[in-house]
């Protein structure tokens, strides 16, 4: 008789533990509100070289943007940043043309045509892709 | 053979016939394929056939406001999901429905980052609620209040959605809590200055020794070029020379020290959130 009054109670106490109605998934659906996002590589497009001269250019791009850039204060007022469209434009005008358009965007980073530019959602900063 | 003109005159009775049975699709026509397509998951069709509804008829029931509000957070639209979410709050009479409403619009909030309205919404509701009703609330509350950095009270409505029985979960959480690496280590500022006063030695402290070491090698490299003018040239050539370059690694060195702290600590208050998560859902039945 005792046995089975002990059994009776660990059962209804077991039972209790468990919450009805929220379930599991009404629970877990919430994990992702304060996840790290971790940085995917930002210059794999630099990567994919097709000739010496842009395995040249694309090597000097990413010591510069890994080694030196890494470690500056954001002095850039543009997004793509000076050194990821001149890598751009290289890429996609040849040596030539890209070289141009990046002494242009070079003469253009100073912030003193702000009207000139929509601004970046996420950086807040000027926004000028290669074309 | 029929002639050409029984032919003309069977066409145009077709065409005619076709045009007098044919008739506009009614509102309540409407709602039901919007009402089936949201049943089959369909977010975005049902979207767009409860939006053409409303077009017509401006006042709905509360359930329309609430499946488009669904419609809306299962497209990721969260603020448009919210503001159909308020509206059926305010249209449904049951106390319950009401909550349910209301619980949606925070989750949303929540989902945008937005914890302070979140919370406020949330505390809105009446506090002699019981049962499932009690124990998302309280989930909801940890939420808002892990998010706006207040983790005692954030411990304490975790600890809420446990059943009182259940000490063994309940201390579980609190010990979790309690760690104050989880919550507060490494420290942004320490960083900072650790790395003010010796360049990437913040950035070891947050355990990143790559950039420490980064840090080190271009800084050195600059305070010995600058070193050299100096001895082989005058001071002064060195300092207009190369303080502007050391001044700018020196200076992004120590930022960067603070943000990888920063990122470090997100990375172990999102970690212990997730443990917090699982013992709660460890708890509930299926």
């Amino acid at each position: 008789m005792l046995q089975k009054t002990i059994f009776t109670i660990l059962l209804f106490l077991s039972i209790n533990c468990i919450i009805q109605g929220q379930s599991k998934y009404e629970v877990l659906k919430f994990k992702e509100v304060f996840e790290v996002h971790k940085h995917t590589d930002k210059y794999s497009f630099a990567k994919n070289t097709k000739n010496e001269v842009q395995v040249v250019f694309s090597g000097l791009f990413l010591f510069y943007k890994y080694f030196v850039s890494s470690q500056d204060v954001v002095s850039c007022v543009f997004y793509p940043s000076c050194s990821v469209y001149a890598l751009q434009t290289i890429q996609k005008n040849g040596i030539a043309e890209g070289m141009l358009a990046t002494f242009d965007r070079l003469c253009r980073c100073n912030g003193l045509s702000p009207d000139k530019y929509d601004i970046h959602k996420e950086s807040r900063l000027f926004y000028d892709p290669v074309e | 053979m029929i002639s050409i003109n029984a032919r003309r005159i069977l066409f145009i009775l077709v065409f005619k016939v076709s045009f007098l049975i044919a008739g506009a699709q009614s509102l309540p026509q409407v709602l039901d394929v919007a009402d089936k397509q949201f049943r089959l998951g369909n977010y975005s069709l049902a979207l767009k056939e409860y939006q053409r509804f409303l077009f017509f008829d401006s006042i709905a029931e509360p359930e329309v406001y609430d499946h488009i509000g669904t419609c809306f957070q299962n497209l990721k639209q969260f603020e448009q999901a919210a503001g159909f979410y308020d509206k059926a709050y305010f249209s449904y009479t049951n106390d319950h429905l009401k909550n349910k409403a209301l619980f949606s619009k925070v989750e949303c909030m929540i989902y945008m980052h937005d914890f302070a309205l979140a919370l406020a919404d949330i505390l809105s509701i009446n506090d002699t609620i019981t049962g499932e009703d009690y124990y998302k609330k309280e989930l909801l509350v940890g939420i808002c209040y892990f998010g706006m950095e207040d983790f005692t009270n954030s411990k304490a409505s975790f600890v809420n959605c446990i059943e009182s029985g259940d000490s063994v979960t309940r201390r579980k959480i609190v010990l979790i809590f309690d760690n104050k690496k989880n919550f507060y280590k490494p420290n942004p500022k320490t960083a900072s200055i650790l790395s003010m006063c010796f360049p990437g030695l913040g950035q070891f402290y947050a355990g990143d020794i790559r950039n420490g070491i980064n840090s080190v090698l271009l800084t050195s490299a600059l305070a010995f070029l600058g070193a050299r003018i100096a001895i082989n040239q005058t001071i002064y050539d060195a300092f207009f020379t190369v303080m502007p370059w050391f001044q700018r690694y020196y200076q992004g060195g120590y930022v960067r020290a603070e943000n990888i702290a920063i990122q470090k600590r997100a990375i172990h208050r999102s970690k212990a959130y997730e443990d917090t998560l699982e013992l709660i859902a460890n708890t509930r039945k299926y």
